[in-house]
C-alpha cells in the first residue's frame, strides 16, 4: 500500500469538506482508500469538492493521516492516543467512509478497552441505556451464568 | 444528522481552514496538529449502537469470547451480538477479578459457547491452554468441533497429552492458517493434502505415519499447493517426509537435542521453485533437502552441538558443508554457533562459495575460520560479528595477508564489530581490516558489556585503533558508547 501512495501516477488533487466546514486537499490516490469517496466519484466524474457530511474536520484529520503512514507500528502506536470518545467517532467516520484497515485497527482497540469489563462499565463508556427490564436481565444474567462470574467489579 | 457532539476547536464552523495533505508530506502541519488536538465531548448519547451489528460484532470478536457473552445484557439491541462474532478466543490464563477461573468453571463456558455456534460457521479459533492439565479426549472433542465449522484460522497452545485425528484435520480443507502447539503425536496419512493453506506452523508434535506397519514406515507426502510459511519448531518425525509445496517462500525448522536422534535417519524433502528464506537450527545431523534452493536470498543457519564424541565431530565438516551447499545463493546469511567453538575449525574443512552473498553476520568464529569465509564471499559488503573472533593468531594473519579475500579490494565496504573485547585476536582482527580493506568506508565497534567492570582503559584502546594505519582512504572508524552496549 505504501508503493501506491509514493509512486502516484496521478497527482490529482481532491477537495473533502468535513462537517465544520474545514476543507482538506489530498491526493487521489489517499482519497481512493475511503470507499465512499471512490463511489462519489465513480459517480460524478468531475466532481472537485466531496461533501464529508458525518465527520469533524477533526476526525477527518486523523483519518488521512492514518492512510498516509498506515503499518504495523504506526497501527500499535495509533490506538493508545485516543480517548475512548475519539475512537468511537473515528469507527463511525471509518465505517462511513468504508475504510476498511483503519476499522480493523479501530475495533481492536475499542475491544481492548472493554475487554475484561463489567456491563455497567461498557454502558457507561458507551453511553448505552439500559433498555432491558429487569425480569429480562435477570433472565439473562441467569442464562449466561458462567459468563458473569469473576468479572471485574469495578 | 445533527451531531451529539461539539468540537472546541480554534475554528468556527464557519471559518474554512485548507490543509494540504499531499502524499510526500511526512510531518503533519502545524494547521493540522491544532484541529487534531481540540477536545470533542460526547454528550451523553449512545453512538455505538448506531453501528451495524455486523460492525460491533467485529468489535467483540477481538474479545474473549466468554467474557463478548456479557454484553447481551447492555441493552435489548445487544443481545445477540455477541453470537454474530466469528472469532473465537478461549484462553485459560485470563484473569477475572485477579482470579483465574477454576478449570471446571473454564470447561463448562467452553462448552455453553460451543453450544451456541453449533449451526453457525466460525471462521477463526484461538485456543490457548496454559493453567491447567485437561482430559485428553475433551480437547479433542473441541478440536473436532472447530475442524467440522470449516474454520479458516485455527490456533491452538496446550502443553499436555492430546490426541489430534489427522482425518479431521485434513478433511478441513478451509484452513488458511493453522498454529499447533502442542506435545501430541500427530499420525499421518501417506498423502495428505490442504488446498487453502497459506501458514502452517507447528511445535513440539512428534509425526508418525499412519500406516500400521511396524516394520516398513513407508515415505508420507503432503501436499499444500498454495503454502506460503512453513514453521516446525521441536518436532520429530519418523519417516521420510516430502513436502509438495510449489509456492513456499518461507521454511524455518528447529530441532532440539532430544528429538534429534530418531528424525536423523529420515529426510524432510521441501518441493519449493520460490523458497527465499530459510531458517535452520539444529546439530546438523537431519537431513533438510531442498529441492530447489536457488532462489534463497535470506538464510539463517544456527549450529547446536555439545558432544564431544570423536566420531561425531569428523562428521560435522561434511554434514555443516551439506547444509551450506545448499544456500550458497543467499544473499544475506546469519551464521550462529552454540556449543561448538571447541570444533570451530572442523566445521570449515570445506566451505561452498557464496557468490552473492554481501551480507553476513556471525558470532563465535575463530580466526581461521572467519578467513576462510571471507574467502568464500567474493561480493561481501558488510560483515557483523556479534562476539569477536577466538584464536587469530599470526600465522593465520600473515598467510591472510599474503592472499587477501577477493572481497577486500573491491566489495568490502561496512564491518560492525559487536562484542568487541579488547584483547589480542580481537585488536589483530581489527589492525588487518583496516591495513587491508581498500574501500572499507566503515568499521563501528560496540565493546563487550564486560568490559564495563574490567581494569582497561577504553579511551586509550579507542586512541590506540584511531592510530592504525588504514588502507582505505575514506573509512571511518566509530565506537559505542561503552555504557550503552
Amino acid at each position: 500500500m505504501a508503493e501506491e501512495k509514493s509512486q502516484a501516477s496521478s497527482s490529482k488533487m481532491l477537495t473533502l469538506k468535513a462537517s465544520d466546514g474545514v476543507l482538506f486537499e489530498v491526493e487521489l490516490n489517499i482519497a481512493k482508500e475511503m470507499k465512499t469517496v471512490q463511489a462519489y466519484i465513480d459517480d460524478c466524474e468531475d466532481i472537485e469538492t466531496i461533501p464529508i457530511p458525518n465527520v469533524l474536520g477533526k476526525h477527518l484529520a486523523i483519518v488521512i493521516e492514518y492512510i498516509k503512514k498506515t503499518n504495523e507500528e504506526y497501527d500499535a502506536e495509533f490506538e493508545k492516543q485516543w480517548n475512548m470518545d475519539d475512537l468511537q467517532l473515528l469507527l463511525l467516520a471509518a465505517n462511513y467512509l468504508n475504510i476498511s484497515g483503519l476499522q480493523e485497527c479501530l475495533c481492536k482497540a475499542i475491544a481492548k478497552r472493554i475487554e475484561n469489563k463489567s456491563p455497567e462499565y461498557v454502558r457507561k463508556v458507551f453511553n448505552i441505556e439500559n433498555d432491558h427490564s429487569p425480569e429480562e436481565e435477570a433472565k439473562l444474567r441467569k442464562e449466561y451464568k458462567w459468563a458473569f462470574e469473576g468479572v471485574d467489579k469495578d | 444528522m445533527t451531531l451529539p457532539y461539539s468540537s472546541s476547536a480554534q475554528t468556527s464552523p464557519n471559518h474554512i481552514v485548507k490543509v494540504v495533505m499531499d502524499s510526500n508530506d511526512v510531518t503533519m502541519e502545524d494547521d493540522t496538529k491544532q484541529l487534531i488536538s481540540a477536545e470533542t465531548k460526547v454528550k451523553e448519547r449512545d453512538i455505538i449502537s448506531t453501528l451495524h451489528e455486523s460492525v460491533l460484532g467485529h468489535i467483540l470478536s477481538f474479545v474473549p469470547i466468554i467474557d463478548a457473552v456479557s454484553t447481551s445484557v447492555l441493552s435489548t439491541s445487544w443481545i445477540d451480538v455477541w453470537t454474530s462474532t466469528t472469532n473465537l478466543k478461549f484462553d485459560d490464563s485470563l484473569l477475572y477479578s485477579k482470579k483465574k477461573m477454576s478449570k471446571e468453571h473454564f470447561v463448562n463456558s467452553v462448552e455453553k459457547v460451543l453450544l451456541h455456534f453449533t449451526n453457525s460457521g466460525i471462521q477463526s479459533v484461538s485456543l490457548c491452554l496454559s493453567s491447567y492439565q485437561y482430559d485428553a479426549s475433551q480437547i479433542s472433542e473441541w478440536i473436532s468441533f472447530f475442524l467440522e465449522r470449516r474454520v479458516q484460522k485455527l490456533h491452538i497452545q496446550y502443553a499436555d497429552k492430546v490426541f489430534l485425528s489427522s482425518n479431521s484435520l485434513f478433511r478441513c480443507n478451509s484452513l488458511v492458517e493453522l498454529t499447533l502447539q502442542m506435545r501430541c503425536t500427530l499420525s499421518l496419512p501417506v498423502s495428505g493434502c490442504l488446498a487453502n493453506l497459506q501458514k502452517l506452523s507447528i511445535s513440539w508434535i512428534k509425526l508418525v505415519s499412519e500406516s500400521e506397519s511396524s516394520t516398513n514406515s513407508k515415505d508420507i507426502t503432503l501436499s499444500f499447493p498454495i503454502l506460503k510459511v512453513f514453521e516446525v519448531r521441536g518436532c520429530e518425525w519418523s519417516q521420510n517426509i516430502t513436502l509438495q509445496v510449489p509456492l513456499l517462500e518461507r521454511f524455518s525448522i528447529a530441532i532440539w537435542k532430544h528429538h534429534s536422534n530418531e528424525s536423523s535417519k529420515y529426510y524432510i524433502k521441501v518441493n519449493s521453485r520460490r523458497l527465499t528464506d530459510f531458517d535452520y537450527e539444529g546439530n546438523l545431523e537431519q537431513n533438510i533437502v531442498l529441492c530447489d534452493s536457488s532462489s534463497i536470498r535470506n538464510a539463517s543457519v544456527v549450529i547446536v552441538v555439545d558432544e564431544d564424541k570423536k566420531d561425531r565431530i569428523e562428521k560435522l565438516g561434511f554434514q555443516a558443508y551439506n547444509h551450506l551447499k545448499q544456500i550458497n545463493e543467499a544473499e544475506s546469511l546469519k551464521l550462529l554457533f552454540y556449543k561448538v567453538l571447541r570444533h570451530g575449525k572442523d566445521i570449515f574443512t570445506n566451505l561452498p562459495v557464496f557468490g552473492r552473498l554481501t551480507y553476513l553476520q556471525l558470532n563465535e568464529v575463530n580466526g581461521e575460520a572467519l578467513l576462510q569465509l571471507l574467502h568464500n564471499c567474493p561480493i561481501l559488503n558488510t560483515l557483523v560479528l556479534l562476539n569477536g573472533v577466538a584464536d587469530l593468531n599470526k600465522d593465520v594473519l600473515t598467510s591472510a595477508s599474503a592472499t587477501l579475500p577477493r572481497c577486500f579490494l573491491s566489495s568490502f565496504k561496512v564491518f560492525e564489530f559487536k562484542g568487541f573485547n579488547a584483547n589480542e585476536h580481537d585488536l589483530s582482527l581489527v589492525k588487518f581490516m583496516l591495513e587491508n580493506a581498500s574501500i572499507l568506508e566503515k568499521m563501528r565497534i560496540s565493546p563487550a558489556f564486560w568490559l564495563r567492570y574490567a581494569d582497561i582503559d577504553f579511551e586509550k584502546v579507542k586512541e590506540q585503533i584511531l592510530s592504525l594505519p588504514k588502507r582505505s582512504s575514506f573509512c571511518m572508524v566509530e565506537f559505542s558508547d561503552i555504557s550503552s552496549s
